[in-house]
């Protein structure tokens, strides 16, 4: 078991730098997950830990052991391959034999190594078939026996489930989660499916261009999105922005300028907010923290005409157009009978609101929500 | 569709198998068929040289050839030594020019796999002594292994490694390395571009997973290059044996078999008593036991390298 320390972490290849300068500690015994769009820099992360790249400037460090010129096999870590890289000509046994037959383990560690892996992941009746044998549920499987069996200090996988259907992709999920709490083994997993990143995660690294935009737990930088891609990225449907002029109301109170109907600022991020008088912001808030009210007109309460009903079976998905021109997607109850063309009345709940700078896209409120979180 | 219509569709339908592979298999049988049945028909018989008449003779062409003449010389006892040493030329011939140029081969071929600079160029290189006509490429070699203008002479001269020239191509054993040396410089290129094609389709994944694992660079190739290599091996290692063994061209253009009958091979021999005697008969059974000898030969290559990762 060990801790994996990143910092000020670099790659270049070329002209093109993969990854900017990451630092990150991640705690031994956890589950860490890069989350991240193609090309963000995660994978190259993950082979800077493995030792399939070397960094180009910045300090890796496992356990104790800066290993920034380490071999990948004197790092003790162990990776699963997002096309499983299966040796495709040896069986199940010898794929898994293979990594410690490599450092001269005893034949009878060995045997018993494999033995209590296949047991555990149940594919001990595949021992003696080989890969192309295999369904992709068996041989992801296998890939995760050919890891698990060195028993190294931190498993490296790079998006282990892409290539399963959605529903062996759920069911391998829990599987996961299931071995993680069985082995305690120090994860560091890289995926670009949010979902993934969000349900396995204790640890969730966003990223983007080959920066880290927001580490935390996945419910807090879901709930606290630092700026607005990763407020965009977590979530699906994604969160919706809506940009508007500030204003002092006839009241002295904030508002948004959102057409006819303005969004009152809540009081507790009015002060944050007053020097930008004038200027605009952006309103972030996420599809489930929109309601249809009931109420007819009142405060922050914002009428529109129903675009597009998307049914998604658990909830029902709406597109809704502002009177702005806007639209704004809400994620309401299934049996709500609503019919494209409809008008209706949209809240926003007040506790879930968000506002961001549309320069720089950082949260103009995070500290305040963070605080919120803190002190309640 | 009215019925007429259907029933004439699946007529159409029940002939397009025949139509298609028809021409090709009468094809293969004008060219494979006719020839191998013709020259098996042909080492039964002899022609008489008077009368210009082909007469079936049995195996008697294959006795001739192979076995001792009675009351004649014998090695271990049986066998013609004509047909020993022939055997034996052609077995160094071909054992050390495979050998050497897929050695070499296999080595260039895992270098201009890895990302060099010029390596575009290198690869284009490389197949120029294969593109080169054979006939050329063993004049070319002949001049150049010349005793008294030589250029390798010269060059050993000017370098002060030797005082006198060395009379290559008359000496037996200097003979068979020549030609060897030739053989090599014409067919590696070969070699590079068949190992090349299957370096390249090695998953870059695995040398990954190989890495994690800890193997040596021995190991890796061992485990993850070599599986993937054997396709190509087979066909490289097949055809460039196949090539040697009915090889005549460099032979017949640097050495003519000799000095003496030094360098005769198989090929060379066959070509001399069917073309240069003008005996058909034995020349064809000579072709028969060529053949039949190639066969096993791609019998035990592919009992060796037949398995490979993508036939798992």
């Amino acid at each position: 078991m060990a801790n994996v320390h990143l910092n000020e972490l670099v790659k270049e290849f070329d002209d093109v730098t993969a990854v900017d300068g990451i630092s990150l500690e991640i705690p031994d015994e956890s589950f860490t997950v890069f989350v991240g769009p193609s090309g963000c820099g995660k994978t190259t992360t993950l082979r800077l830990i493995a030792g399939l790249e070397r960094a180009t400037d910045g300090e890796i460090r496992i356990g104790e052991e800066v290993v920034n010129d380490s071999r990948a096999y004197e790092r003790d870590i162990a990776m699963v391959f997002q096309n499983y890289a299966l040796y495709p000509h040896k069986t199940v046994r010898d794929n898994m034999r293979f990594g410690l037959e490599q450092h001269d383990t005893p034949e009878e560690v060995i045997e018993e190594r494999v033995g209590e892996t296949a047991e555990l992941l149940q594919i001990e009746e595949l021992l003696d078939r080989r890969p192309a044998e295999l369904s992709g549920g068996q041989q992801q499987r296998v890939a995760l026996g050919r890891a698990i069996v060195r028993d190294p200090s931190v498993f490296l996988m790079d998006e282990p489930l892409s290539n399963l259907d959605a529903k062996l992709r759920v069911q391998m999920r829990a599987e996961l989660n299931k071995l993680h709490e069985q082995l305690s083994t120090t994860t560091v997993y890289v995926t670009h499916d949010q979902v993934e990143a969000m349900t396995l995660a204790d640890q969730i690294a966003v990223m983007d261009d080959g920066q880290i935009q927001q580490v935390g737990a996945p419910t807090h930088v879901y709930r606290n999105p630092r700026n607005m891609f990763v407020a965009g990225f977590l979530g699906s449907p994604s969160m919706n922005f809506i940009e508007g002029e500030l204003e002092a109301a006839n009241t002295g109170k904030l508002r948004l300028d959102l057409g006819m109907h303005a969004h009152n600022i809540p009081d507790e991020y009015a002060d944050r907010l007053n020097d930008r008088l004038g200027e605009r912001i952006i309103l972030g808030i996420r599809p489930e923290d929109v309601s249809l009210s009931q109420d007819g007109v009142a405060a922050n309460v914002h009428p529109g005409t129903v675009l597009v009903v998307e049914p998604q079976g658990e909830k029902t998905v709406l597109e809704v157009e502002l009177e702005t021109g806007q639209t704004v997607k809400a994620a309401v109850a299934p049996d709500m009978s609503v019919e494209t063309g409809d008008e209706v009345n949209l809240r926003f709940d007040r506790d879930s609101l968000h506002y961001f700078d549309p320069e720089s896209g950082e949260s103009l409120i995070y500290d305040l929500k963070t605080k919120a979180k803190v002190t309640s | 569709m009215s019925v007429e219509n259907k029933k004439l569709r699946r007529k159409l339908d029940r002939l397009f198998v025949p139509l298609t592979v028809g021409p090709t298999l009468v094809w293969i049988a004008a060219i494979i068929v006719y020839p191998t049945v013709q020259l098996l028909l042909s080492s039964l018989q002899f022609r008489n040289p008077i009368t210009n008449e082909m007469q079936f003779v049995g195996l008697r062409n294959f006795q001739r050839l192979l076995f001792a003449r009675e009351g004649g010389s014998a090695v271990l006892g049986v066998f013609n030594p004509n047909f020993v040493s022939f055997t034996a030329n052609t077995v160094v011939y071909v054992g050390f020019s495979v050998t050497i140029s897929f050695l070499l081969g296999l080595g260039i071929a895992l270098l201009l796999n890895k990302d060099l600079k010029g390596r575009g160029w290198l690869r284009t290189a490389v197949i120029v002594p294969w593109i080169m006509p054979y006939v050329m490429s063993g004049l070319m070699w002949r001049w150049m292994f010349q005793t008294e203008y030589g250029a390798i002479n010269g060059v050993l001269t000017q370098f002060g490694i030797i005082a006198d020239n060395i009379p290559f191509l008359s000496d037996g054993t200097l003979a068979m390395m020549a030609l060897i040396v030739a053989d090599v410089w014409v067919f590696t290129p070969f070699i590079i571009i068949i190992l090349l094609a299957g370096l390249q389709n090695v998953p870059e994944q695995l040398y990954d997973a190989a890495e994690v694992d800890g193997a040596s660079r021995w190991s890796r190739f061992w485990n993850v290059t070599y599986p993937f290599l054997k396709p190509s091996i087979l066909v490289a290692l097949t055809i460039r044996i196949i090539f040697d063994i009915r090889a005549l061209d460099l032979v017949w253009v640097m050495t003519g078999g000799g000095p003496g009958k030094a360098t005769e091979v198989w090929a060379s021999w066959l070509y001399r008593t069917a073309q240069v005697f003008n005996e058909p008969g034995p020349g064809a059974a000579l072709g028969v036991v060529l053949l039949a000898t190639t066969f096993v030969i791609v019998a035990v290559l592919y009992s060796v390298f037949g398995d490979s990762p993508y036939n798992a």
